[in-house]
């Protein structure tokens, strides 16, 4: 029993129903039973994971379905002990190095080593035999390199990226890296050139609602509480998948929770989203509406919450941000275009500021703060 | 008149001897004066002796003083002290003859209650809190409290306060007035771990040699830098709380309670320090003060006297303000000076170390004794001496809104506060020692644009809301870690985006699981199935659900590990959660009921497998299957009618025999071969 988003997740290349150019191109890859390592990046909720466990499932067969985890310890030089969650089967295995922080080198260095010094023995004609006799074909090409993906590689670290570029090469016979990011500008241009980047887009609109359409077909209950009219589904589908922007996952799970908290869910339920957002949302209208210190502190109070709920500070200036820019759009002033450009370079500059310190209430109300000046500028003038 | 009262108050309160003059009648010694008391009681005062005596020789008030008794005593002798000194003052006495080589620090250390200088309120808590332990300890009675025993609510004292101002000394004094002894553990020992339990077993269990019971001094207990030391303590008084609470039930067979029967009094010097943060709940807290320096400089005027030094008010009292009230500091001065026999004020001013928040006032309240320059000189050079720059940066950040400002300042400060915190990361990642000089630069800022205001608000002070902060921003971070180590299938929590799980994903899930509709409705709606569906989600993820009672006595639900914090929940939901956690319950029964009743069912067959296991095994064992056939015979014969009972026979023989060769804990017994066989032929 799982969730939806977990249930209907596509398991073949063959089931995924959007990007149909990138699946037959990965699809040919997986049957000539070799590839370079990859670069996997695009938007959250837009399977990039999805289509590697796929690919995978593709070449190895469904052996890598079958999946363990183990807890890793690395001790530092200090001597303190880190633990680390390494899930794996037979076939490949899935890190998160940016788990460790700071310290990720390390498991770049002396997990990927391990594992690239061992030559990995063929057993998947055994696991095939027993498991689905019907993918023995592929599995037969005899595949001595076992993958490893890494999840969120944008957050790994000079020095672990540093740590990578060599290990990419020398091993190669052994081991294959599949990167899985939301973005490469944080990946370090060797890094780049060693891999076949595949850049995989958000779903559309109309392929989130196919998605979510597929789902209330299969599920009888769930689909007794939606409205039997495909145009008032369609324009659930489309507010849902608006709320999430276009990620596929949070789309699902939001349908999951209208369902489980509506009876019947009508056009005109609301879409269930996160507190935090309306938090957010709530406090960048106020700050954009009344500019004062009496305000400030409101605002200081309520970042204060927002971090204390672990809501990561980058997403939070994010959303503020976004939130600033479809306000001083609906303003109508001479110099909007200006204002809105301040707005956004005042936000990129607050945005390094938080990766290059580590106090993220001062930033975040430094942004603010900066906001609130750069209105009265241009509000006052006009 | 009234201030001159306080004064002689305060200085009888310092200078009392080991007997009270005004219970003695019946003699009148050479220079003794008689005073007539405004009630018309007649009353004899001695001259002081001076003492030369050491600590402890003092006799053992070994039976308890009320409080009350105890300070109308107080009374009657200020009223006589107040017509003494009005007299005349008495001359300074000649320096003792016999040389003392002790530390004036410990000579002049108070032995007696009376003794105490200043914070008589304080002194009079802690009375209280011993006295509470009458009855558990000398099983006298007491005041009336929740406990069985009548001990005090919070089993620790914790007296926190700067150093020199008599912590230690308090501490020896009241527990040896109340008839303990006094047993001191302090950093000088140590405290690490198993050597420290043993002590602290000792101290609670026994009595001293005197036969008087112990009372645990626990000095220093800030500097317990070994984190073990205070887990002991921790332990000790959760072992307390649960024995206590199990008190009534039956406890045989158990191990023996852990009662803590004697009190324990810890000190410190700062409550807040990381060290105490899981002790402190468990403490009744008390700050002690620094006294009043009238109060110390009368003390200081005793000492002189005693020591036949002749100091002026004026040298005391800047002796008092160089080491703003620390009165072991000023008794070394006194010492250190004492050769001289008479006192000049050139003296050494104590480094001062200014905390930060008397730093935040200098750097936001303009003073207005001094120009601006001379302050800012202050300032800087306070600020460049600090070791706690960062924090004063921090408070600066906190109070800043409360200074009535406006905004384009604050972003301004927003720019250097960015400054502060790359100076403080780059701090962290390598040797910047450089960089330390830079530190200052920005609370300077601070400075230059918010030194006016002649008032700083006490908000400053009002640090709930930043802790509640920081306690939600712990709870938050390890229920995360929790999450994320959570034993289930669902790897999407393990390798999660940290962005995604929080932002979106967590709060979805708990919008999933606990709808925010009333129970009635998840319960009909689609025969049922949203209920199953939640209960089986719960299970895949591996979720519990805890029930406890709020304040009010109403159940509360919380789901462990604590998904609710990414998400809050409403009343209804919460309704929703207990109901929930009564579903789980039963179905958890229920999967136990099932799981007995296959047990049983297999037993049997088990058996059977075994046998036969045991006949086609490998070669060597053709003895062990005879002797299995022959004890399967004896089962039968010993208990034929149960099956479980077989199960039990066959557990009967089962041996371990581990030998350890070369090591100590080798095991040696004289094995049959009907052991032997039974050993090989049970499962090991």
């Amino acid at each position: 029993m799982s969730l939806w988003a977990d249930k209907y997740r596509p398991r073949s290349l063959s089931e995924l129903t959007f990007h149909p150019r990138i699946s037959k191109q990965l699809q040919v890859m997986a049957s000539s039973g070799e590839f370079p390592h990859l670069l996997v990046y695009g938007p959250p909720g837009s399977g990039k994971k999805t289509r590697v466990l796929a690919t995978l499932r593709e070449i190895y067969g469904a052996g890598t379905e079958r999946l363990r985890v183990d807890v890793k310890t690395f001790s530092l030089s200090s001597g303190r002990k880190l633990e680390f969650n390494v899930i794996s089967s037979s076939f490949h295995l899935e890190i998160t190095p940016s788990d460790m922080g700071n310290n990720d080198r390390i498991v770049i260095q002396d997990l990927l080593k391990e594992i690239g010094q061992t030559e990995s023995l063929d057993f998947s004609k055994f696991e095939n035999a027993v498991v689905s006799p019907n993918t023995r074909e592929h599995a037969s090409s005899r595949k001595k390199f076992k993958v490893v993906i890494i999840n969120e590689a944008e957050l790994l670290t000079r020095d672990a990226q540093a740590a990578l570029r060599r290990t990419m090469e020398k091993y190669s016979a052994n081991i294959r890296l599949i990167l899985i990011c939301n973005t490469t500008s944080n990946i370090i241009d060797p890094i780049k050139s060693r891999t076949l980047p595949i850049r995989i887009a958000s779903p559309s609109t109309s392929a989130c609602a196919e998605v979510l359409e597929m789902i209330l077909r299969k599920e009888h209950h769930a689909r007794k509480a939606f409205p039997d009219d495909s145009e008032h589904r369609n324009i659930i589908f489309k507010r849902i998948s608006d709320a999430s922007e276009r990620n596929l996952r949070m789309s699902i799970m939001m349908m999951e929770a209208m369902y489980m908290n509506h009876d019947t869910v009508s056009i005109n339920t609301p879409i269930i989203k996160p507190d935090w957002i309306d938090v957010v949302h709530e406090l960048a209208t106020s700050i954009c509406k009344d500019r004062s210190v009496s305000r400030l502190q409101q605002a200081r109070s309520t970042l204060y919450e927002l971090l204390a709920h672990a809501i990561p500070a980058k997403l939070l200036l994010k959303k503020l941000t976004l939130t600033i820019w479809d306000f001083t759009g609906a303003l109508d002033l001479k110099d909007k275009a200006e204002l809105r450009k301040a707005v956004i370079s005042a936000s990129t500059i607050y945005d390094e500021r938080l990766s290059l310190g580590s106090k993220d209430i001062f930033h975040l109300e430094g942004f603010i703060t900066k906001v609130m000046v750069i209105l009265e500028r241009y509000v006052v003038i006009n | 008149m009234s201030s001159l009262l306080q004064f002689n108050f305060s200085s009888s309160l310092l200078a009392a001897d080991s007997a009270p003059a005004y219970l003695d009648t019946e003699t009148i010694p050479v220079d003794g004066k008689r005073i007539v008391l405004s009630s018309g009681k007649r009353i004899t005062l001695k001259p002081r002796k001076p003492r030369h005596v050491n600590l402890g020789d003092e006799k053992d008030h070994s039976e308890l003083i009320n409080i009350h008794t105890l300070l109308s005593k107080l009374e009657i002798e200020e009223k006589a002290a107040g017509q003494t000194t009005r007299e005349k003052s008495r001359p300074p006495r000649n320096r003792s003859t016999t040389p003392t080589y002790k530390l004036w620090t410990e000579k002049y250390r108070p032995s007696g209650f009376l003794d105490l200088v200043g914070n008589e309120r304080t002194n009079r808590q802690i009375l209280q809190w011993l006295n509470q332990w009458n009855q558990a300890v000398f099983g006298k009675p007491c005041t009336e409290t929740t406990d069985v025993y009548n001990r005090p609510d919070k089993r620790i004292l914790l007296i926190h306060g700067p150093p020199g101002i008599g912590k230690t000394s308090i501490a020896h004094v009241i527990s040896k007035q109340l008839g303990y002894e006094a047993r001191e553990i302090n950093a000088s020992d140590e405290r690490a771990g198993a050597t420290v339990q043993d002590k602290i077993k000792n101290a609670m269990k026994n009595n001293s040699l005197t036969g008087s019971p112990v009372c645990l001094i626990l000095d220093e207990i800030d500097g317990a830098t070994e984190h073990g030391f205070i887990n002991i303590l921790v332990d000790l008084i959760n072992k307390d709380r649960r024995d206590t609470a199990s008190l009534g039930l039956d406890t045989k067979g158990k191990p023996a309670r852990q009662i803590l029967k004697r009190p324990i009094i810890a000190l410190c010097n700062d409550v807040y320090s990381p060290v105490l943060e899981k002790l402190r709940p468990h403490c009744e807290t008390i700050a002690f003060r620094k006294s009043h320096p009238r109060l110390v400089k009368s003390k200081l005027k005793k000492i002189c006297q005693r020591e036949a030094i002749t100091a002026d008010d004026r040298v005391l009292d800047a002796i008092i303000e160089s080491t703003e009230g620390d009165l072991r500091n000023c008794i070394n001065f006194l010492q250190f000076n004492s050769s001289a026999s008479t006192l000049h004020l050139e003296s050494s001013s104590k480094d001062t170390q200014i905390g930060w928040f008397v730093q935040l006032d200098n750097i936001f309240v303009r003073s207005a004794k001094v120009s601006k320059q001379e302050q800012f000189q202050k300032v800087f050079r306070s600020l460049s001496s600090s070791a706690q720059v960062d924090r004063v940066t921090t408070g600066c950040f906190n109070v800043m809104l409360d200074t009535d400002t406006e905004i384009s300042r604050l972003s301004e400060m927003s720019d250097w506060l960015y400054f502060q915190d790359a100076l403080g990361t780059k701090f962290s990642s390598f040797d910047a020692q450089d960089l330390t000089f830079y530190q200052s630069a920005v609370p300077m800022k601070f400075y230059q644009k918010f030194n006016e205001i002649s008032h700083l608000s006490e908000k400053r002070y009002n640090y709930r809301t930043r802790d509640r902060f920081f306690d939600l921003r712990k709870q938050t971070a390890e229920a995360l870690q929790r999450i994320k180590h959570l034993n289930n299938q669902a790897d999407s929590f393990k390798l999660a985006n940290r962005v995604q799980l929080v932002g979106y994903e967590l709060s979805l899930i708990s919008a999933i699981l606990v709808p925010d509709v009333p129970f009635r409705q998840i319960e009909m709606v689609g025969g049922g199935g949203k209920l199953s569906r939640i209960i089986e989600l719960m299970e895949a993820y591996s979720l519990r659900i805890d029930l406890s009672k709020n304040e009010y006595g109403n159940a509360t639900a919380q789901i462990r590990p604590a998904i609710h914090l990414f998400g809050n929940f409403s009343a209804k939901q919460q309704q929703i959660l207990v109901r929930l956690h009564k579903e789980l319950l039963t179905k958890y029964i229920q999967g136990q009921e099932f799981k007995t009743i296959d047990r049983k069912r297999k037993a049997p067959r088990d058996n059977d497998q075994t046998a036969k296991k045991s006949n086609c095994s490998s070669s060597v064992e053709y003895f062990k299957s005879k002797y299995a056939a022959l004890t399967d015979q004896l089962r039968h014969a010993k208990s034929s009618k149960e099956f479980s009972a077989a199960v039990m026979g066959q557990n009967e023989y089962r041996i371990w025999v581990k030998y350890h060769e070369g090591f100590s804990n080798a095991v040696r017994r004289d094995i049959t071969w009907e052991h032997l066989f039974a050993g090989q032929c049970g499962p090991l």
